[in-house]
């Protein structure tokens, strides 16, 4: 286990911790490719969400955030691709590098960022349009009128959702009557569709029966190896089934970030053992 | 009262007290009970009266259905009468049209900047302004059309007549954008957020996101309010009387005078047409026509609306019977084929990322324009709403520096003489306040004992289904309407003539609906735990009402009220046919014949003397006045009763 020491060399209070678990993927190697959050603190309306958290999210890896419920997963993941500039009263502070740039300064267009850095959400959310319509909303946002071109990056963005043997022959029915697993594809679908590079998503299967969540997860494990896939779940198996990295929260800190394998088999602190064996107060 | 304090405690232990009780709780909620029905009858006064006057008008000789549904012209008068609807219908048509043709745009506009742009301070203080346009009798949005948008109109178009139809098109615009600007926010609000948030997070602006997902999904909460301003455009009748003309058009051109159905109905009552001529009878027929039009659209829009206070706008909740059946024989049947269908269709590929559509050199300069776009979007809706602004300035700016020169104590207290010097308000302004007084009378008991009984009383049954929706139509039905309810029931078939009394009740019917419904709204404010508490030691349901739920629901109770009859000073149409324009001296009995504001206001606008337009400003001021003293009334006691409620 090869742990990268990361940190800045800024020295608060309580950084020596983090220092410890402080871990890169690609075997410590940098990739601009990272996202990298320095001293993220998220406020709402002044009540602070999230503390000092620091980490580095690798590449074309999928990475995990747990943690018991209220603990400031899903605040830290709409951070970073600035879902949180939407929610009257959010603020924040500190730097989330990726592609050379840090994307919360001002100047970084959100708009321009979510194409990037896609989501998904807790629950499965297709506007009440056609199949068709759902996947086509982003490309032609961007500009792309052309009939042939939009059929053609709905069937691809539904083959990579792996939803397209499911609706090939009812593109045009309404995505409402899609079950509650196709709609999730089809959300997925409807993000690859602007050719993102981030998938953030927010406890994606929660609303799914078990079937429906395999799927997802093997979708996920096909995805990790063109996209960076950030994923929120409370759910420790699935956790430690399809993530390469796993960041455990709690109270708005990020207690212990490292490989999965570590986190779960030998995790360093003690609130992430109570919490991973389930005894957790 | 005494009744019931005494059988609650001393009468305890005797052994009749159960029955005393029984009694007086059977008296209340019979009482009740009947106030409820009221409403019934109203409705049924409404049909007698213009169904029994059309059956009147098409028994003349001059006079057929066939020509009164098909005819195409309308010629009340002279030797050779002929009353074909379709230029009143026409008129109708393109005043309302018009109207929401404006309207609909900018009331749909502001919605979406209170509801997705502005912040909720803005908000907090726009919507109640918006309000305010909703709150100004229509008296005299008709006089500002006339007097200050007519020159404007004639300035731009020097071939409008001075009487014509766009003029009062703008300004009815603006008395419908509360309607259209409420509803259309409440829906845009009750869009879930996820869906929002799912556009944004592909990288849609907001306007993309307002425009492409949040519009459609509240498309029907939308097509109501606009539905809703036009049952309001079609009904409006003071407005086109005095600022659209009196000569039926059908000529489709608003520069010119038209003469719509409400119009019509109204020159009835004005004019000097001898009664038991077809032609003051066929105003009847106009207002039966005129409620069937209304009473549609207003259903259709009523329905929407009470899905979106459902809250379930954008998916409809299957009921228990559809859920009964989905979960035996969907569920267990077809949710099994979908999902071996899922599990033998699915299989995960490689993702190919190479292939590429979007072309990346293009997306800066597409941004831009999307931006620019967006900028010009949240620009108009800002627009919109200070149009509404502006129009509201302008007129009260207008109606004060017009109004003000007049105002003396001559001109409020004393007799009113015959020349133009001795103009005065005195016996419109006591009218008024007779009217109210006694209208609050009739009104307040019924309403706020239907509330009672609904809220209260009642369980749901077809019955109190059925009552509720009585009561909604007769929310929507034109004010004229129930003018002429007033002259055949009150003045005619009660024989009480033209008096006070008439024209109390007749404003009574109005605004009864209106006290229901703000009435239901205070009762239901009151927490479930005050009842729960009351029967649970024992109260029966009358009790529990009269000592727990009505005390703390009296202060939404005035405050509904006194705003119902702000309404109600205000309406000039129900009493067209029986107040008394040259009255010169105040009422002094219930069965005296009597002037208010809004009809003095009207006469005066109507006089060949300019003098007397600006007696009219006088008079609008005054009116205005009393309003507003009336609000900040309703407002003072609303909010000392949220400061004071503990709950
Ligand atoms: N829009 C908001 N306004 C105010 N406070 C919020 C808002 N959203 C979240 N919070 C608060 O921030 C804290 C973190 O919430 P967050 O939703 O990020 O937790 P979570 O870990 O995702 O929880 P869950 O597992 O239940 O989804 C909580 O205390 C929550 O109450
Ligand atoms: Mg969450």
């Amino acid at each position: 286990m090869v742990f990268g020491f990361l940190s800045s060399g800024n020295n608060k209070k309580g950084k020596e911790r983090k220092k410890l678990h402080d871990s890169s993927g690609n075997n410590g190697k940098r990739s601009s490719n990272d996202i990298i959050l320095k001293d993220i603190n998220i406020f709402y309306s002044g009540k602070q969400a999230i503390k000092d958290v620091d980490m580095t999210i690798p590449e074309k890896k999928v990475t995990a955030f747990i943690g018991p419920s209220g603990c400031g997963k899903s605040t830290l993941l709409r951070n970073i691709n600035r879902m949180n500039d939407e929610i009257v009263g959010c603020t924040y502070d500190g730097e989330i590098l990726w592609q050379g740039t840090d994307i919360l300064e001002k100047k970084v267009d959100p708009v321009a960022l979510r194409r990037r850095i896609g989501m998904v959400f807790q629950k499965p959310n297709p506007f009440p349009k056609t199949i068709f319509d759902n996947i086509a909303y982003g490309p032609k946002l961007l500009g792309i009128r052309n009939k042939k071109k939009l059929k053609e990056i709905v069937e691809k963005s539904l083959r990579d959702a792996a939803l397209w043997n499911e609706v090939k022959d009812r593109l045009n029915d309404s995505a409402m009557g899609l079950s509650g697993g196709q709609q999730q594809r089809l959300c997925i679908a409807r993000a690859l569709a602007v050719e993102p590079d981030v998938i953030l998503m927010d406890e994606p299967c929660s609303a799914l029966d078990p079937i429906a969540t395999a799927k997802i997860e093997d979708l996920i494990n096909e995805l990790k190896k063109e996209y960076t896939v950030v994923i929120v779940t409370h759910n420790m198996q699935q956790a430690s089934r399809i993530s390469d990295f796993t960041g455990f929260m709690y109270l708005g800190e990020l207690i212990e970030f490292g490989k999965t394998r570590q986190i779960f088999e030998n995790p360093k602190e003690d609130l992430t053992e109570r919490y991973i064996t389930g005894r957790f107060g | 009262m005494g009744f019931f304090d005494r059988g609650s405690t001393e009468l305890k232990k005797a052994p009749l007290t159960k029955k005393v009780a029984k009694l007086s709780e059977r008296v209340v909620v019979s009482t009740l009970f009947s106030a409820s029905s009221v409403s019934v009858l109203i409705s049924a006064a409404i049909l007698y009266t213009l169904i029994e006057g059309s059956i009147k008008f098409f028994n003349f000789d001059e006079v057929s259905i066939w020509d009164f549904l098909f005819g195409s012209e309308w010629i009340p008068s002279g030797t050779d009468p002929s009353f074909g609807i379709y230029p009143l219908l026409s008129d109708t048509i393109l005043i309302a049209g018009g109207t929401i043709l404006l309207a609909g745009p900018i009331g749909i506009a502001a919605a979406l900047f209170l509801s997705e742009y502005a912040p909720s301070k803005v908000r907090n203080v726009a919507k109640p302004v918006v309000e305010l346009l909703a709150g100004i009798p229509s008296i005299v949005y008709g006089f500002f059309a006339l007097f200050t948008i007519g020159p404007i109109v004639r300035e731009i178009f020097p071939e409008a007549t001075y009487f014509n139809a766009l003029q009062a098109i703008i300004v009815m615009t603006f008395m419908v954008l509360p309607i259209v600007v409420s509803i259309s926010d409440d829906s845009l609000k009750a869009v879930p957020r996820h869906m929002r948030e799912a556009s944004l997070a592909m990288g849609a602006t907001k306007w993309e996101t307002s425009i492409k997902v949040v519009i459609p999904a509240a498309a029907s909460g939308i097509s109501a309010s606009v539905l809703l301003g036009v049952a309001r455009a079609i009904g409006e009748t003071m407005v086109v009387t005095l600022a659209a003309g009196s000569i039926s058009g059908g000529h489709w051109n608003p520069l010119m005078e038209i003469q719509p159905m409400t119009s019509f109905i109204a020159q009835t009552a004005t004019g000097d047409i001898p009664p038991g001529t077809p032609q003051a009878e066929a105003a009847f027929a106009v207002g039966i026509t005129l409620f069937i039009m209304t009473y549609f659209v207003n259903r259709i829009a009523g329905r929407v609306v009470l899905r979106i206070k459902k809250g379930s706008i954008v998916k409809k909740e299957p009921s228990r019977v559809q859920k009964f059946i989905r979960k035996n024989t969907i569920d267990r049947i077809r949710k099994p084929v979908e999902i071996t269908k899922e599990m033998i269709s699915y299989r995960p590929i490689r993702i190919d990322r190479s292939i590429k559509f979007i072309d990346k050199t293009k997306l800066k300069g597409n941004l831009i324009r999307r931006k620019i776009k967006g900028y010009f979007g949240v620009s108009t809706t800002v627009l919109s709403l200070v149009l509404a602004f502006v129009f509201l300035i302008y007129l009260l700016v207008e109606v004060f520096i017009k109004g003000a020169g007049s105002i003396s104590w001559d001109f409020l207290t004393s007799e009113p003489g015959f020349r133009v010097t001795e103009a005065s308000i005195m016996p419109a302004l006591t009218g008024s306040v007779f009217l109210m007084l006694l209208t609050l009378l009739f009104a307040v008991p019924l309403g706020v004992g239907t509330a009672v009984y609904f809220n209260e009383i009642a369980k749901d049954t077809w019955y109190t289904r059925f009552l509720r929706n009585v009561i909604q139509n007769l929310a929507g039905v034109p004010s004229i309407v129930f003018g002429l309810v007033g002259l055949a029931i009150f003045v005619r078939l009660f024989n009480f003539g033209p008096s006070l009394l008439a024209g109390s009740m007749t404003l009574a019917l109005m605004i009864m609906p209106i006290i229901v419904v703000s009435s239901e709204e205070a009762l239901k404010s009151v927490p479930q735990s005050f009842r729960d508490a009351a029967r649970g030691v024992g109260a029966t349901r009358w009790q529990t009402v009269r000592d727990h739920v009505l005390p703390n629901a009296v202060p939404g109770i005035i405050t509904g009220s006194i705003l119902s009859l702000s309404r109600a000073i205000g309406e000039t149409a129900p009493i067209l046919f029986i107040g008394a324009f040259f009255a010169k001296t105040a009422p002094s009995g219930v069965m005296d014949s009597f002037v208010a504001l809004p009809l003095t206001i009207f006469f005066w606008s109507r006089h060949a003397q300019d003098e007397y337009h600006e007696f009219a400003s006088g008079a609008i001021l005054v009116l205005l006045v009393i309003l507003l003293i009336m609000n900040a009334i309703a407002i003072f006691i609303r909010y000392r009763s949220q400061k004071r409620r503990v709950w």
